[in-house]
């Protein structure tokens, strides 16, 4: 064992109540957190296995500078089997988890089977315990961890959660992490339900050890001091979440409007849901993840119900997507679906495309029971929340499913307004306006949404120095070309990828401000903490070799290539009807070409977007050549 | 000794962290002087070990400044 890891990875067997402690190996190839989870839960998947069978896995992962005082060091990583797209299901959470499951000595936890009764762990240093979960099976996810804490007697044990909605099955119901954070795509609240799973509770007493602590302490606090107070990125978020500055652009900003209809909402809407309203009338107070100076989150109170977030995120899914301008309204909506489980986005992209058809004719009162969808109309979108977390009434007969299953369900052309990518609902911003921010949205491994590829970096000033330097792009076109956009998302993919593994915060990272944790510096600082050197070269191979298992894994379990990284037709047909990027949209042929060079990047076949066998030799994955053919699946060579 | 502003503190157990590493060259939030604690309704309350020397590490990396010193320090060296 280095520094830095714990050195062990827990597995839990539900089924018959076992679990052992094996070594942690895979480092030197995929570094940590979301890298070895994906390899884990990869060696571990079995192509045509129904996402919710008790054989597949749920892999959670903590990176190796976590439980240490590098800044934003506590991203938990969770992989699965996505109930959606059945490809990858991928997501990263905030919060207190992983640094206790560093604390209690696991790199990683691999979770599978299926209990034989309604179960919640508790994972101390010592032991894993299997709980009865019967009288908290239906409780929220707030609830429920209240609830374990005290039968625990144990104030300090974090969990992670399924609510209502994970128990009745919503396709797209989260996991909820420490109350308030979320791993949100692809339904992982499902999945702990169809284990029996109710929470994972962890609370851990041990040390993380580094190789070289006073250089550690050192380097941090130089890095401090000169880079991270003075970034303005990171001062934005400080004083008011993602929110601030999202919201405080008005107009000036693409958005996404009306089931992604349009990129334009004039600013006197973009003001009606403020940050200084929700600092005065709801924040309780401001909140942190474990060993975090940014402090974006926020405790906040609507309606009696108390919760954490409402992010730049929540603002578009309660806001612009369904054209609603009531701060209350939104910020209640926001609050249901933490309580509930089920992932804002989705739950937005559905019931957005719900009202579109309303709207549209196809679909009526008779589908509805009555009820009538309207945009702007966030009461009934908060009944709608309420039916599918229930899965009572239209929402939870049709919404409940996703996005995809509802359009095939409703059927009557109902499925060209659905926002789909990789069979996911999509809920964004900005894609026909930022070229690279909709193509890493599109070729996402999650299937879907702007947390793999898709570079903040477009968007910031950014010097001809800084990109040559960093990017190795002599100039950065502005946002809306399509010019060397493949490359940028490219690099941010593998840098991406890298930051997940090691186990920090996008916010604290050059998405957000390219000053911020360059891949030179992350090298220094996995040397410090595990005493394994990296080049930076060597690094950015990791984060591609990470990014192609999980293009791998797509394609072996969801069937998806290049046609699967084709926009919805709407971002093609229709274009921005005001404002600053008026009439911005994607044009077909200049994606063919951007997609083409992104392929040529990654050396995978450019007719199919599959990866070659040769680029799969020369990053050391030899081995997915034949899960592949396992599958049927020849490659190009 | 400290105090903990707790109407400020935001969580981030920053101090448990630089405390136990002052103390033992490791990262070990169960072996910090200072303890941050959340109660039901997520508010933070704290406790300190009366064998707190005083280093005051945890004050000059609170990145809210909640941690107060009972007596004036040198901030020379203050990073926050």
């Amino acid at each position: 064992m280095s520094s830095g890891y714990a050195g062990s990875i827990l597995i839990i067997d539900l089924t018959d109540g076992t679990w052992e402690r094996v070594p942690l190996d895979g480092q030197e190839m995929f570094i940590g957190g979301r890298g070895i989870n994906t390899r884990l839960l990869s060696d571990r998947s079995r192509p045509g296995l129904d996402p919710l069978s008790p054989d597949n896995p749920i892999v959670l992962g903590a990176g190796p500078l976590i439980g240490t005082l590098v800044p934003t060091a506590c991203r938990l990583s969770v992989e699965f089997r996505n109930v959606i797209t059945s490809g990858l299901g991928s997501g990263n959470a905030g919060g207190h988890f992983a640094a206790e499951m560093k604390y209690a000595g696991y790199d990683h936890i691999v979770i599978t089977g299926k209990a034989p009764g309604k179960t919640y762990l508790y994972i101390t240093n010592e032991e894993v315990c299997f709980r009865d979960a019967q009288e908290i099976w239906h409780s929220d996810t707030w609830s429920t961890e209240l609830a374990i804490r005290s039968r625990e007697k144990n104030l300090r044990l974090r969990t992670m959660c399924t609510g209502q909605a994970g128990i009745n099955g919503v396709a797209f119901a989260s996991i909820v992490v420490d109350r308030g954070r979320t791993v949100g795509y692809g339904g992982g609240g499902a999945i702990m339900a169809s284990k029996n799973l109710k929470a994972i509770a962890v609370h851990g007493t041990g040390p993380v050890e580094v190789a070289h602590p006073k250089e550690l302490l050192n380097t941090l606090d130089r890095y401090m001091k000169t880079t991270f107070r003075r970034s303005k990125a990171v001062q934005a978020h400080q004083r008011g979440g993602t929110l601030l500055p999202y919201q405080s652009a008005g107009s000036s900003r693409p958005h996404g409007v009306r089931n992604m209809s349009d990129e334009y909402w004039p600013d006197t809407a973009t003001a009606s849901i403020s940050r200084e309203e929700f600092d005065r009338d709801y924040v309780v107070q401001r909140k942190s993840c474990f060993a975090c100076p940014v402090y974006c989150s926020s405790l906040y109170e609507v309606e009696g119900i108390r919760t954490e977030g409402f992010h730049a995120n929540s603002f578009r899914a309660f806001g612009s997507n369904i054209d609603a301008t009531s701060a209350r309204g939104a910020f209640l909506a926001n609050a249901l679906t933490n309580r509930y489980g089920m992932d804002g986005d989705h739950t937005s992209s559905v019931i957005a495309w719900a009202i579109e058809c309303f709207e549209n004719g196809l679909i009526t009162t008779a589908d509805t029971d009555g009820l009538e969808l309207r945009w702007g109309d966030i009461d009934t979108v908060i009944t709608l929340i309420h039916q599918i977390a229930r899965r009572e009434g239209f929402g939870g007969r049709v919404l409940a499913a996703g996005l995809h299953e509802a359009s095939r369900l409703i059927g009557r052309g109902s499925e060209k307004l659905a926002m789909l990518i990789k069979k996911n609902g999509l809920m964004e911003a900005a894609t026909r306006t930022n070229k690279g921010w909709a193509l890493g949205i599109m070729t996402s491994t999650k299937g879907g949404g702007h947390l793999r590829g898709a570079p903040g970096q477009e968007a910031q000033a950014i010097t001809p120095e800084q990109s040559r330097e960093i990017f190795g792009i002599d100039h950065l076109p502005e946002p809306t070309s399509y010019d060397r956009k493949a490359e940028l998302v490219v690099w941010q993919e593998r840098y991406k990828a890298i930051t997940d593994s090691v186990g920090i915060c996008i916010f604290s990272t050059g998405w957000s401000d390219v000053e911020l944790a360059p891949v030179p510096f992350l090298c220094d600082l996995l040397e410090l903490v595990t005493g394994i050197s990296w080049s930076p070269e060597e690094l950015m191979r990791a984060g591609e070799r990470i990014q192609t298992v999980e293009r791998m894994y797509n394609l072996v379990h969801g069937g998806f290539d290049r046609k699967d990284d084709m926009p919805p037709r709407k971002l093609m047909d229709t274009s921005v009807s005001d404002g600053r990027y008026r009439g911005e949209h994607l044009d077909e042929e200049h994606w063919n070409r951007m997609l083409d060079e992104y392929y040529r990047l990654h050396s995978w076949d450019i007719p199919t977007g599959q990866p070659t066998e040769h680029a799969l030799r020369e990053i050391g994955l030899s081995n997915l050549i034949e899960s592949a053919s396992g599958a049927g699946i020849e490659l190009p060579q | 000794m400290i105090t903990v502003d707790t109407t400020i503190c935001v969580g981030c157990r920053t101090c448990e962290l630089i405390c136990s590493f002052s103390k033992t060259g490791k990262f070990q939030p169960s072996r910090s002087l200072i303890q941050i604690t959340f109660d039901d309704q997520c508010s933070c309350t704290w406790t300190l070990d009366p064998l707190c020397d005083s280093c005051y590490e945890c004050v000059r990396r609170c990145p809210v400044h909640a941690i107060r010193p009972e007596r004036e320090y040198d901030r020379s060296d203050g990073l926050q």
